[in-house]
């Protein structure tokens, strides 16, 4: 494209851009920005004639024209855009304000930038506002508040197990004494019931037996009389009958007697297995309830123990998900660009770590961490 | 097996049961036992009363005996003959004696017996009462 009144003549440089030798003439002054379709502000930019301006902006309805326009000057320049505007647009902008003669085109042009420039600012501060929020959050450990409810509720939970293991070690305690004692009672009667038995029935059989002895007589003592035979040889021999009587006699009173103290003795040893078992019923029924409050126990605290247990893991899957509720968020902090300060938690659980004294050289050869980026990790570690 | 009043109470009429059946028939044995030694000894008794005129009439008839004749031997025989009579009424008095010791031992036993066994019966309730009580505070205890 050739100015009716402009020798310059454009030339495509080794690089394929067309350029205008600025050297060639001073005045005007046209600036490659004028060949990119910018129409400059009246008043504004290098000056000039009126029929040099008439020239520029004839020149620039032709370009309008459809197949009338010049070849388009190809730039090769990166892609480079701020929110959508290229740098040949922003100059555009910039050239054209300020200048007092704008035409629509440029009017529009800066009002697209004004609300590009306000979007970005609204942008901006829903960023910074975001941002803030997420630097609250994680700073004074609201991303807990979640987590402390669940906490709240196990800690409930175990207030009332605990209450519970209680109230049923207590029944079972009580249950236990109360069924010693009706044992007990149940047991004492029964052996009372022996005794008394015992008592009212100490009756011998064998006591009190005499051997019945028959005395021996001559029936003959008048026969022998009336014939005048004496009769010693016959007493000799009822005398020894009489004596063989009473040696049976003896015998079989002996045989009694015998059985009547086996029989006394097996009274006395009755009542002597009634009183032990008595006591060795006692003793275990004692051993019976010892026992089983032993069990009792050992079970009420096996009962704890699983509560603890339960509430521990528990708690310990809450901790968990805070601490990955404080990474995320963490994380997110500093994509946004942000210092994650360490949270501030309300009350410390002692979990017994104590953490080592001497200084662990852990840093990575070649990285390279920024204060923020060290504080940052830091306070994901609560240290 | 829990404590039954009404079992203890079958097996102790049953014990009794036992006691009176045994008790009567040893009674009627020895009533028995006590005709048949009784009848024994008056049979003895008889049978030397008579036998006694047979033997003095034997030594008479051997001259050994008479009104005025007293011979040694008639005597030796006569005291041997009631010597012999008092042995065999005393043996027969010492077996119905000795029939009736065997009978007073036999009701003293079955007495002593059926005693024994209901002292074994209230033993055992007891023991079992014991282990009623066991089990009940095994229950109260939740451990059946």
């Amino acid at each position: 494209m050739t100015y009716p009144d402009d020798n310059r003549t454009p030339r495509t440089s080794s690089t394929g851009i067309k350029i205008f030798n600025p050297k060639v003439k001073a005045n005007p002054v046209v600036s490659t920005i004028y060949d990119q379709g910018y129409q400059p502000t009246p008043g504004m930019g290098a000056g000039g004639s009126a029929a040099y301006w008439e020239r520029i902006n004839q020149g620039l309805i032709d370009r309008a024209v459809p197949g009338t326009e010049p070849d388009p000057l190809v730039v090769d320049t990166p892609d480079i855009t701020y929110n959508g505007i290229s740098p040949s647009d922003l100059a555009a902008i910039l050239s054209a304000s300020g200048s007092g003669g704008s035409t629509a085109a440029s009017k529009l042009a800066r009002d697209e930038f004004n609300y590009k420039k306000q979007q970005d600012a609204i942008a901006k501060a829903k960023s910074d506002a975001s941002l803030k929020a997420m630097q609250d959050r994680y700073s004074t450990g609201g991303y807990r508040e979640n987590a402390d409810a669940l906490l709240s509720i196990l800690s409930g939970q175990e207030t009332a197990g605990r209450g519970q293991i209680k109230t049923t070690y207590n029944d079972a305690i009580a249950n236990i004494l109360g069924g010693y004692k009706q044992a007990q009672d149940v047991t004492t009667q029964g052996y009372n019931a022996l005794d008394k038995y015992l008592a009212n029935n100490q009756s011998n059989p064998y006591a009190g037996y005499q051997s019945q002895v028959g005395s021996v007589a001559n029936p003959m003592e008048d026969l022998l009389a009336a014939y005048g035979v004496g009769a010693e040889p016959v007493r000799a021999q009822v005398e020894a009958e009489q004596l063989a009587g009473q040696q049976g006699g003896n015998a079989f009173q002996d045989l009694m007697n015998i059985l009547s103290a086996s029989a006394t003795r097996g009274n006395q040893s009755r009542a002597s297995e009634s009183q032990m078992a008595r006591n060795l019923a006692g003793a275990n029924l004692g051993a019976a309830s010892s026992a089983y409050q032993s069990q009792a126990a050992n079970s009420q605290q096996k009962a704890l123990a699983d509560l603890l247990n339960q509430i521990a893991q528990s708690q310990f899957s809450v901790e968990q998900g805070v601490g990955q509720n404080a990474d995320a968020l963490a994380n997110a902090i500093l994509a946004a660009g942000g210092n994650a300060t360490p949270a501030v938690v309300p009350d410390a659980i002692d979990t017994g770590f104590v953490p080592p004294t001497e200084t662990l050289d852990t840093s990575i050869p070649g990285l390279k961490l920024s204060p923020e980026m060290l504080q940052a990790l830091m306070a994901r570690r609560g240290m | 097996m829990a404590y039954n009043p009404a079992a203890y109470e079958a097996r102790r009429r049953g014990y009794e049961s036992n006691y009176a059946a045994e008790g009567a028939m040893n009674a009627y044995k020895n009533f028995l036992s006590q005709q048949r030694g009784q009848r024994n000894i008056t049979d003895l008794t008889k049978s030397y009363q008579k036998a006694a005129p047979q033997v003095v009439a034997g030594y008479g008839r051997r001259n050994l005996n008479a009104p005025n004749i007293r011979s040694g031997a008639f005597n030796r025989g006569l005291q041997d003959f009631a010597t012999e009579s008092v042995r065999q009424q005393a043996d027969a008095q010492r077996a119905l004696r000795e029939d009736m010791y065997g009978y007073d031992l036999s009701s003293r036993s079955a007495q002593s017996n059926y005693q024994q066994q209901l002292l074994d019966l209230e033993a055992e309730k007891a023991s079992q009462i014991e282990e009623d009580a066991r089990q009940l505070l095994a229950m109260r205890a939740g451990m059946i």
